[in-house]
């Protein structure tokens, strides 16, 4: 053939193998895609403007705890501690402990969705329906934890709200026990079954350079072995004391990306396992006085990446101005460059394995 | 692959993972959180409750009937939105007597139906409070 023919075919933003709203628009030579150009912000609810204008500084944790529902403890976790830097008050340290650990268990059932979603993408309905299944023992824990198993509303300024009893301890330990096993079969299954390896490796490529150059985060940049954690970077919380450890993976495919949570996983479970041991006594709640008054920045580490919040008040219950990074938005570049290459087939298999989270995205 | 087998034999025989629903309840944990309950009695009317409540599902508003609690001195009447309600609690955290006054029951939310105008009645509740 003397001309080659570019063909233009969108994934989005409603498609059969895509579970979100978000719209990438392929250029493709014969099944390769040569440019990319994405479109977010279908789902746009106007959260920073309600947040401004209709909930005052207090309600606001519970209306970004419904920005997403799958990091639903990390944003309003990162909204109060932003408040709590402002109004300058200490929170007591089981409260930090108690927070870590829900943190880290939502960290688990995200990782866990988004794996089951990449085992539905490679043809492995019985995989995903198992680990969805398994899921189950993590949203029983934020249950019994929170009295939810979505929208936990657990963190409030100045603490936590409810206390953590002797009978939870046991299942968590029981139930994180189970998980356990479970994720290291899990591992076995993605590292040998041929759906869930083979067909994933050098699939959907992100280098290290790649990486750092479009500003990747999460677990899309640590399989690409970018050195990047807000967790390791930031001392909100006490990551060092409860045995925090960055997994890093080295080639960045989606087979590499899977490693790199499931070894996540498994780093999460010990971390929720030593805070559970050796949780301090104390209070979980101080009242903090004030209002907001100054500027804030406080970044977080959420399933999905790094999260930003930044707050502005100036001593009025209403706030002046609030500021939400979330990780998926930050990585789309990165995304884009990934897409660029590959097989047009292999899009939506790509695109699972990022673990996109466009309720975030488009707050 | 005998290890598939065995573990393919094994699900064979043994019980769903999911739950049987309207033959089976679903179980709640003990402490799941529920619709808000009000004791009038022991309400001193400080509607502490009413400000800390994020999506404004507790107002009170005056009325021509009151109770005979001497602490309501402005007539008001307690109201309650469970669709609105959140369930977070903070009402109950604010509250000076809780437990007494305001407490977090472990029952579940009704459902809302056309005919009981949950939107429409919140609606005129909501125009007596301005």
């Amino acid at each position: 053939m003397a001309n080659k023919k570019i063909i233009n075919i969108p994934l989005g933003s409603q498609h059969i193998s895509l579970l979100e709203p978000v719209k990438f628009k392929f250029a493709c030579e014969n099944e390769k895609i040569t440019e990319v150009d994405s479109d977010v912000g279908f789902v746009h609810r106007g959260i920073e403007k309600a947040c401004t204008t209709k909930f005052k500084f207090d309600a606001v944790p519970y209306v970004v705890a419904r920005i997403c529902g799958l990091c639903a403890i990390t944003h309003s976790l990162c909204y109060t501690t932003a408040v709590e830097n402002l109004l300058e008050g200490e929170v007591p340290l089981k409260a930090k402990y108690l927070r870590i650990l829900l943190v880290e268990l939502d960290r688990i059932h995200s990782h866990m969705l988004c794996l089951s979603h990449t085992a539905e993408n490679a043809g492995f309905e019985a995989m995903f329906m198992q680990i969805m299944g398994d899921r189950e023992y993590v949203m029983d824990l934020q249950e019994k934890i929170t009295g939810n198993r979505i929208q936990f509303d657990y963190v409030s300024i100045g603490g936590v709200n409810r206390d953590i009893t002797s009978e939870i301890i046991k299942d968590i330990k029981t139930n994180l026990k189970i998980i356990k096993a479970k994720v290291d079969e899990y591992i076995y299954e993605f590292t040998n079954n041929w759906s869930l390896s083979l067909k994933f490796q050098d699939i959907g490529t992100l280098s290290l350079d790649e990486a750092y150059d479009y500003n990747a985060i999460g677990p899309l940049a640590r399989a690409a072995g970018l050195k990047t954690d807000v967790r390791s970077e930031t001392n909100y919380l006490p990551y060092d004391e409860v045995g925090y450890k960055m997994q890093l993976g080295n080639t960045g495919d989606i087979h590499g990306r899977n490693i790199v949570r499931l070894n996540e996983i498994l780093n999460s479970i010990q971390m929720c396992e030593n805070i559970v041991d050796g949780l301090p006594d104390g209070e979980i709640f101080t009242k903090l006085k004030g209002k907001p008054n100054g500027e804030s920045l406080v970044r977080l580490e959420a399933p999905r990446g790094e999260l930003m919040y930044y707050i502005k008040g100036d001593g009025k219950p209403f706030l002046n101005r609030v500021r939400i990074k979330t990780p998926t938005f930050a990585c789309i570049p990165a995304f884009m460059e990934v897409f660029k290459g590959s097989n047009y087939a292999d899009a939506p298999a790509i695109l699972a394995s990022f673990d996109p989270c466009m309720s975030c995205t488009a707050k | 692959m005998f290890s598939s087998v065995k573990k393919a034999f094994k699900n064979l025989f043994s019980k769903p993972q999911t739950i049987d629903y309207p033959v089976s309840p679903i179980e709640k944990p003990a402490g799941h959180r529920g619709l808000i309950e009000y004791g009038e009695e022991h309400c001193i009317y400080c509607l502490k409750c009413e400000k800390a409540c994020p999506p404004g599902a507790i107002l009170f508003v005056p009325t021509d009937t009151p109770t005979q609690n001497p602490k309501n001195k402005k007539s008001q009447e307690y109201k309650y939105n469970p669709h609105l309600c959140i369930y977070c609690g903070e009402c109950v955290r604010a509250c000076p007597k809780p437990e007494e006054a305001l407490w977090q029951s472990e029952k579940k939310p009704m459902i809302a139906i056309k005919e009981d105008r949950v939107n429409d009645s919140w609606f005129e509740i909501e125009k007596l409070k301005k």
